[in-house]
């Protein structure tokens, strides 16, 4: 069982629906937030492919 | 927010940049969210399943939180960089609140339905704001708005709108027989002055300057073919008579309140449409409305189109506006004072989107002169002036999409239409 490896890909696809509408919100600004958001994203995804790959 | 060195501040109107409240505090949630669910993986108990796995997760943890953490604090700072205004506003300060719950008997003198003095309370607020510059005198004028409700014990506060504010005082006052609307009655039809269509927002502005300082409530319409197409203007003079009691004129402060509570009831907004009637106004030709303090506020509940007609697009001096659903592809350019009370009688404060621009400036006012020189027709048409030489990428896009819209029109006639009541 990978329990903890499911857990934070799915917080990650959870942190997925932060990225900005771009109707509500565009410019500079939403798309530096959205940058920092995609990296940490792709961590969380990684971390759990590690976690998973290590049970 | 753009700030230039002519001392205009400007919002909207850039497609590039547009920033909703809503969806940045929705972000900033999810990330909150997030933080929490990361946490909740690394409870003492949680290390009896996958002890290894979440020695390695725990060792990520703190980096990955910090990380979210910025990232919320950055929503944050976007919000009140982009919004600040508005941040301020929603920091609900309630001075006014504060002032009549340390002084009780001000509830009392407009509970009692002592009309003169109600006046006078509501006026005393306005007042108050004047002793506070730019944005502070604007939050003020808000916030008179949010508690009048709660004031005269009539209605409760919607806590973001002029209506609720409007309602109770003319459900206050009505029934004495003040702030009917009556009938407007139209008292001369003429032809207006021969036109060519405006080529800067201070010819606008200049227009509605010379519409307001009618000696009669005037309403003056331009019409515009190109072909088969028409385009109208629609000049919608402000409020006229400052005194709270109703007068002959359609355009007075009664009407204004009537306006905001009920923004068909009013006379003044009869007028208006009447007006358009009489000139022949069709569903299909376009229409740009324009208006200046309670004029503006009757153009733009006719831009939302709820009346049928086309609007083009809207230009508005010192009106209170931001209560208004516009659509979203329509131009508006909405020119405020931040030391002019008048637009902060919305209660809110105009959105940040792409056609939608407000332009602001602060009316330099001497000391011992009254704040309500900022409401002054003229100092907005000097606003004017300064906006049409703005390089600011939103004023540049909205003043062009305005000006744009008489492209390859010719004048045809002007009319002006007078009322009483």
């Amino acid at each position: 069982m990978h329990v903890l490896a499911i857990t934070i890909q799915e917080i990650a696809v959870g942190l997925g629906a932060a990225r900005p509408d771009q109707t509500l919100w565009r410019g500079d600004a939403s798309r530096a937030f959205e940058n920092n958001l995609e990296s940490i994203i792709s961590e969380l995804i990684s971390l759990g492919q590690q976690l998973a790959g290590q049970s | 927010m753009s700030a230039s060195s002519s001392g205009l501040i400007s919002w909207g109107g850039d497609p590039r940049i547009v920033a909703t409240r809503s969806e940045i505090d929705r972000a900033s949630a999810l990330i909150g969210l997030a933080q929490s669910r990361l946490l909740g993986e690394v409870q003492p108990f949680d290390f009896l399943v996958e002890p290894i796995a979440r020695i390695v997760f725990a060792t990520h943890l703190p980096e990955l939180l910090f990380r979210l953490e910025r990232l919320k604090w950055a929503c944050g700072e976007a919000s009140d960089a982009y919004l600040s205004t508005e941040a301020r506003v929603a920091q609900r300060v309630h001075w006014l609140s504060q002032m009549i719950a340390q002084h009780p008997w001000l509830e009392k003198i407009v509970t009692q339905g002592n009309v003169e003095k109600a006046g006078v309370a509501t006026l005393a607020g306005i007042v108050a704001t004047q002793f506070f510059a730019g944005n502070v005198s604007k939050m003020m004028a808000r916030e008179l708005v949010d508690v009048y409700p709660a004031l005269t014990g009539l209605t409760s506060s919607s806590g973001d709108s002029s209506e609720a504010g409007a309602r109770a005082l003319q459900k206050q006052l009505q029934p004495l027989g003040l702030l009917n609307a009556g009938q407007v009655h139209l008292i001369a039809e003429q032809a207006g002055p021969n036109y060519t269509p405006p080529q800067s927002v201070s010819g606008i502005a200049q227009r509605l300057q010379k519409v307001h300082r009618q000696n009669e409530a005037t309403i003056l319409i331009e019409q515009y073919k190109q072909g088969k197409e028409k385009l109208y203007v629609v000049y919608v003079p402000g409020t006229r008579d400052k005194t709270i009691l109703p007068t002959g004129d359609p355009f007075d402060l009664s009407n204004g309140v009537a306006l905001l509570a009920k923004p068909d009831s009013a006379a003044s907004h009869q007028a208006v449409l009447d007006a358009m009637k009489r000139d022949g106004i069709k569903t299909t030709d376009n229409i740009l409305m324009v208006g200046y303090s309670q004029g503006g506020t009757i153009a733009a509940d006719i831009a939302t189109g709820h009346h049928k007609f086309k609007p083009i697009g809207l230009v508005t001096f010192g009106a209170p506006i931001a209560q208004f659903d516009l659509p979203a592809r329509l131009p508006v350019l909405s020119v405020e004072h931040t030391n002019d009370i008048v637009p902060a009688l919305s209660g809110a404060v105009n959105p940040l989107t792409t056609n939608w621009l407000t332009v602001e400036r602060e009316v330099p006012v001497q000391l011992g002169e009254s704040h309500l020189r900022a409401h002054g027709i003229s100092e907005y048409v000097s606003t004017a002036g300064q906006i049409d030489s703005d390089s600011t990428a939103g004023v540049q896009r909205i003043r062009e999409r305005i000006l744009g819209s008489f492209e390859n029109y010719k004048f045809v006639e002007s009319t002006k239409f007078e009322y009483s009541r």
